[in-house]
């Protein structure tokens, strides 16, 4: 940068826009000197170094100095660019400015957050509801299945009964049975199978044989395995008991060679 | 011209920092993130069922040692009584273990189930205890009397050494009487520690037997209105 003198270096704002190149090297130098001042102060200090410079201008323009000269003796009253900046950037800490950037970054990271986690795992959750009420998880492949559909209206809840098994090794048959929500953001109930009794043909009540639970969410899966079967039996009988719902179903057995 | 003001840093810090709060905020609220312990009793009620429910009693922290931060809930409706055991964790907020649930839709005098609170953590082995395990446990009847004749409850554990075998004897006893039970909505609801042992290890217990759980409600001659000698009920636990 060129080196302002008072008095003998003014020839260069002489010079067409030289004077503006001059200042705007005194600003760059002064601002360079900042580094942990963001862009909003960088102008802000830029402006108030330029209103400064102007006052003065201004004063001296009114002493009888012409203009550019008035302009070239107010920078060069300002001292030391590079002094200035360097007293300047005293003032500002590297604290706030890694803590400002540090939450804009964590700003940016909630606002993510928010538009994609909650959404995303309550439509997981309601893909899985609505999934089970018209394909739900398949039943055991190496059984012999027959596909049922019961439901039944629970106080939030459904109970959906989607399949009946047979296994004509053990002599046993296995029913598969799903919860959701009727609302399907809501959340699935896991103690239904206290409610329900299953009886075969021999009028044994195999309540609670190997139910389980699994839970999703937005659905909850569960099965009675084990239910002891005798050949010629075609039917199981499903009841559900449960907060004044009283249901009661014939569950049709598939076609098995232990059929009679 | 009004200039525009310049924000300092520490108050765009801030500013912004108080934004990122409310989305965070958000974030857990969407995420399912339980502020109060109402949510805990919300799950529950999901999770049986039973439709929503008013808190009756809160018992607070459960009264046992080497748990979690938790607070205990009987809340109910119509149709039912709720025990809820919420439990605190950070990165969920508050949560329900196993909430148990005592339909209350049929026509008798009095619903009752119980709830067993347990607590286990891992001590040095002995040659007594080589596993190390101890366990603390509160067993809890709670539910709701709808006969207005009746005015004291008597719950009791009784066992049997062997698991199908007859009952042994009794293993504790407890009585809760009408001036203690909460009456809302037309109901009277009662809760109390049935049984409670602590510092206890395996084997303590009718090794191979198991309880068996008593209800019956009395009037004020002393008449029992009603009697059931298997109650159902279920429980959590928790871990150190």
């Amino acid at each position: 940068m060129e080196k302002l003198r008072p008095g003998g270096g003014g020839g260069a704002f002489h010079r067409a826009g030289a004077g503006v190149k001059v200042m705007e090297d005194f600003y760059r130098v002064v601002l360079a000197q900042l580094r942990f001042v963001g862009e909003d102060r960088r102008r802000a200090i830029r402006q108030e170094l330029a209103a400064h410079v102007a006052d003065h201008a201004e004063i001296l323009e009114k002493g009888g100095w012409d203009r550019e000269e008035a302009q070239r003796l107010a920078l060069e009253a300002m001292g030391d660019p590079e002094e200035i900046g360097k007293g300047l950037a005293r003032a500002y800490s590297p604290v706030w400015f890694w803590m400002y950037r540090l939450v804009n970054i964590g700003l940016t990271a909630a606002v993510v957050l928010v538009l994609l986690r909650g959404p995303a795992v309550r439509l997981s959750e309601c893909r899985y509801s609505l999934e089970a009420r018209k394909d739900p998880w398949p039943p055991d492949p190496k059984l012999i299945q027959r596909t049922v559909d019961i439901r039944i209206p629970m106080v939030t809840d459904e109970l959906y009964i989607y399949s009946v098994g047979v296994d004509p090794e053990e002599k046993t048959a296995m029913v598969d049975f799903c919860t959701y929500d009727r609302n399907p953001f809501g959340r699935a109930s896991q103690m239904q199978y206290d409610a329900i009794t299953i009886t075969n043909e021999a009028g044994e009540s195999t309540y609670q044989v190997a139910a389980h639970i699994i839970d999703r969410m937005g659905v909850a899966y569960g099965f009675y395995k084990g239910i002891p079967i005798a050949p010629g039996d075609t039917y199981l009988t499903f009841d559900f008991d449960r907060f004044g719902v009283h249901r009661s179903y014939i569950l049709p057995l598939p076609e098995w060679e232990g059929e009679a | 011209m009004r200039q525009k003001r310049i924000l300092t840093r520490r108050q765009k810090t801030l500013r912004r920092g108080a934004v990122m709060a409310v989305l965070l905020a958000l974030v857990v609220f969407m995420g399912d993130y339980g502020f109060t312990p109402r949510y805990a009793i919300r799950m529950a009620e999901e999770s049986v069922d039973c439709g929503k429910t008013e808190v009756v009693q809160k018992l607070g922290a459960a009264p046992v040692e080497h748990t979690p931060w938790n607070r205990l809930y009987v809340s109910a409706n119509e149709r039912a009584v709720l025990f809820t055991s919420a439990e605190y964790h950070f990165s969920h907020g508050w949560e329900d273990r196993d909430g148990g649930c005592v339909d209350c839709v049929e026509d008798t005098p009095v619903h009752g189930a119980i709830y067993k609170l347990t607590s286990t953590w891992t001590e040095e082995a002995t040659p007594d205890d080589p596993t190390g395990r101890k366990y603390d446990e509160v067993w809890y009847l709670y539910g709701r009397v709808d006969d207005p004749r009746g005015v004291s409850i008597q719950g009791a554990i009784t066992y049997s050494e062997e698991w199908d075998g007859e009952i042994s004897g009794i293993w504790a006893e407890q009585t809760s009487s009408r001036e203690e039970w909460v009456r809302k909505g037309g109901y009277s609801y009662f809760v109390f520690p049935l049984y409670t042992r602590t510092d206890w290890k395996q084997g303590d217990g009718p090794e191979g037997g198991r309880f068996y759980f008593q209800l019956k409600l009395l009037d004020a001659e002393g008449n029992v209105l009603y009697e059931d000698q298997d109650l159902g009920g279920t429980g959590t636990t928790m871990s150190k």
